[in-house]
Parts: structure tokens; sequence; C-alpha cells
């Protein structure tokens, strides 16, 4: 029984990495977007001026 | 936590909150069942892995349909990510479930319509979230994966009846399976509705930060594009 409650927990410590490392992605890639897009603008109004 | 929404870091909470209760419930408080001993623990998490697995399967439907409907890419990102989520879910059911059978049965795997349906599902998902790598043409890819999840998704009422319909090795449905099923014990109920709700929560959770990664990447790639055409006007 014990070593059952060691594997649910590891599975746990592991799942709980992976939703980290997902959402930080997740914000890397908002942060990503959000330069892209100021980017954008700024190419678009050069090229308008 | 910057740049994590709000909803985000709550369902992130209640997941660990409540899947820390369902496996304190499972393998701590709920009694021993009297004849399969303490590898019925496992139930627990099987049967909390198939209805997440349905539910994903139900939204790809849904949002496959809403593509077809309207051709936006949002719907097809959502479904997508919702069916592998939804294909997580069913790897867990497939692997937990024979490690439940062999004590139990005295075989891994029986050829019965409960694990051979289930089985063809899990390989039309698959296929689903394979099949994206192979198409590059945006709208192609989205069309046929929205065919193909619709086709997979249309076999969950199949393989929840399954049991239902036909002689199977697999034992008949704890919920509402009829008066000789289900179990009796309150806090064999409690462990399964945990599970259950944990499992539901872990889903959301999965599918929304998964949604939003498959937007996010989208997002990029439309504005790489845009940038590439203005530079050439210029």
């Amino acid at each position: 029984m014990s070593y059952l409650i060691a594997a649910y927990a590891s599975i746990w410590v592991v799942l709980a990495f992976f939703i980290f490392v997902l959402l930080k992605r997740n914000r890397d890639l908002s942060q990503q977007v959000e330069e892209l897009e100021a980017r954008l603008t700024d190419l678009e109004e050069q090229g308008g001026s | 936590m910057k740049g994590i929404s709000a909803i985000d870091l709550v369902l992130l909470g209640l997941t660990f909150i409540v899947m820390f209760l369902a496996i304190v419930w499972a393998l701590g408080v709920a009694p021993t069942e009297a004849e399969q001993g303490d590898v019925q623990r496992i139930f627990y998490f099987h049967l909390g892995s198939i209805w997440p697995a349905f539910l994903a399967f139900f939204y790809v439907l849904y949002a496959s349909v809403r593509y077809l409907m309207t051709r936006d890419m949002n719907w097809d990102r959502k479904a997508l990510a919702s069916g592998e989520v939804g294909l997580y879910f069913a790897s867990m059911v497939l692997i937990t479930g024979p490690i439940w059978a062999k004590p139990t049965w005295g075989v891994w795997w029986a050829w019965d319509a409960r694990l051979t349906s289930m089985l063809v599902m899990w390989f039309i998902f698959l296929g689903y979230v394979l099949l994206r790598e192979y198409i590059d043409e945006d709208s192609k890819r989205a069309r046929v994966g929205s065919v193909l999840g619709i086709i997979g998704a249309s076999m969950v009422p199949f393989v929840y009846m399954s049991n239902r319909w036909f002689e199977t090795q697999h034992p008949k449905p704890v919920i509402a399976g009829g008066e000789d099923s289900g179990i009796k014990d309150p806090q064999m109920v409690w462990a399964l509705v945990l599970a259950l709700a944990a499992f539901t929560l872990l889903y959301f959770l999965l599918a929304r930060i998964g949604a939003g990664l498959f937007n996010n990447e989208g997002r990029i790639k439309d504005l790489h594009a845009r940038m590439h055409l203005l530079e050439e006007e210029r």
C-alpha cells in the first residue's frame, strides 16, 4: 500500500511540474504575441507616414 | 503569478485540493473491497478518467461542428486542445484497466465489445492528433480534423452502452447499471465522487491551457505572415 501512495504522489509531482511548464510557456507566448503586435503597429505606422 | 489568468490559478488550486482529497479517500478512507482487496482501489482512478475522456470527446464534436459552420480557426484550436486532453485520459483508462484486469480476471485484456470499442476510439483520436503534423494547409487540416473528430466522438455512446448491449468480460456499469450494480459503501461513493470531480477539474484546466497555447501559436504564425508581407511591400 505504501508503494501505491508513493506512486500516486510521484505522478502528481510530475503532473504539477508539467502544468507549471505549460502555464509558463503560454505566458511566454502571450508576451511574444504582444511584442509582435507592437512591432507590426510600428511597421504599419512607418509604412503610412 | 504574473501573466497567468485568475481563472487558471483558481482551477489549478481547486484541482490540486480535490485531487489530494480524492487520493486520500481512494487509498486511505474507503474500505478495502472484500473480494478483490486493495487492487480494487484502482477503480476510482479508472472510472474517474473515463468520464473526462468522454466529456473531452463530446467537446471535440461540438467545437468541430462549430468550426465547420463558421470556419473560425479558434474553434478548431479548442477542439484540438480538448481532443489531446481526451486522448491522455483515454490512455489512462487503457493503462489502468489491464493493471486491474490481470489480478481480477486473470488476463490483461479481453477482446469484448467494451474494451475493443474503447481501443478503436483511442486509435481514432490518436489519428486525430497526429493528423495535424501531416497536413500543412491550415484550412484543409482543420476541415479533415473536424470530420475525424466528429466520427471519433460519435463512438462515445457506443462505447458507453457496449456493456449493456453485449455480453462482456468488462463488468456492468456502476452508475445506472441496474439493481445489482453500484457501490453501497458511502466512503467508496465519496472516493468515486472526489475522483470524478478531480479529473473533471483537471480536464478543464488542461483544455484551457492547451487552447491558449494553440491560440497563441496561431496568432504568432499570422503576425509573422503579416510582417513578412509588410516587409516585402517596403
